[in-house]
């Protein structure tokens, strides 16, 4: 099903990547299902570190080349859980691992929040909602 | 695709766009601004499925109950609260015609923890973005979430970023 969506969008130096999922581009997910329930923290932690890897392609994707990005502004990490689950900052550390790999502790370092999510789109059992800051293009210095 | 105006369109559509400036937006829910502006980023506080009175459409959850909203329900009411946002828009620009493009719609849906359609639901108002603005400036960046309850009973809510033309 095709939704009438954007995957980037950018203003000036800020880039907003739309919601990010644990899936591979032909749509088979990775460990769907709710923390807490039927998902594990550990494989939670691997569907984190995909959606991190898919916001990291759309990245590339709307600048060119990952160089371009400055800082990582802001991250949302929305879990599936049930509702007794609390270690939701152990499963968005997945997603802060991969993005610290690839551009390094300074420009990595985000502000984040997680928040248990009753389901998400698909049955995924993460979401991941970014704000980028690139480098000024020729027109802007 | 249509070359018409965001404001022409509405017309075509037949869309009944909401007056935000009075009763001033957010007065059932407490001491918030309808809008921030910031050089050409504008973003608008969250919506609901209701009607200037406070009459909502289709509250409750999403799921496969007997008792619970449909996918079509929470479609409607989606859309529904996008022409919420349309009124919102012209109270921050003054009209739909001074929209560069949509920047981003984050979507809140009451559901079950069964339910796994959220995205189906959301269309609802990313659909009507499109009918209005167009494809290119009517698509945003979009996330929808399954929560567990929104005020007053709501089953959908949103949060948007739109880009201005100056």
């Amino acid at each position: 099903v095709t939704s009438a969506i954007k995957q980037f969008h950018r203003c000036g130096r800020l880039l907003v990547v739309g919601g990010q999922t644990p899936e591979t581009p032909d749509g088979t997910r990775l460990h769907p299902g709710r923390l807490g329930g039927e998902v594990s923290v550990e494989q939670g932690y691997a569907a984190a570190r995909l959606a991190a890897l898919n916001l990291v392609g759309v990245v590339r994707l709307a600048l060119g080349r990952l160089d371009q990005v400055s800082g990582i502004v802001s991250t949302l990490c929305f879990v599936a859980t049930t509702p007794g689950f609390t270690d939701l900052h152990l499963v968005s550390a997945g997603a802060g691992d991969v993005l610290s790999g690839v551009f390094g502790p300074e420009i990595s370092r985000a502000t984040r929040a997680s928040l248990g999510a009753v389901s998400l789109p698909r049955g995924n059992c993460f979401l991941l909602w970014a704000t980028v800051e690139c480098r000024p293009s020729a027109r802007e210095i | 695709m249509t070359t018409a105006s965001p404001e022409a369109r509405v017309r075509e559509l037949g869309l009944r766009i909401p007056d935000y400036s009075d009763p001033p937006y957010g007065g059932r829910y407490g001491t918030m601004k309808p809008f921030h502006r910031a050089g050409r980023l504008v973003t608008l506080s969250g919506l609901t499925p209701e009607t200037r009175d406070g009459t909502m459409l289709h509250p409750g959850r999403l799921g496969d109950g007997p008792a619970d909203l449909s996918i079509e329900q929470g479609y409607a009411a989606a859309r529904f609260t996008a022409t919420n946002l349309l009124g919102l828009i012209r109270l921050a620009l003054g009209s739909l015609d001074e929209v560069c493009c949509l920047v981003s719609t984050l979507c809140f849906v009451v559901t079950t923890p069964e339910f796994t359609s959220v995205n189906k639901v959301t269309m609802g108002a990313s659909d009507l973005l499109v009918d209005v603005f167009g494809d290119a400036a009517g698509r945003a960046t979009s996330a929808g979430i399954g929560v567990m309850s929104l005020s007053r009973g709501n089953c959908y809510e949103m949060v948007a970023t739109v880009e201005s033309r100056a």
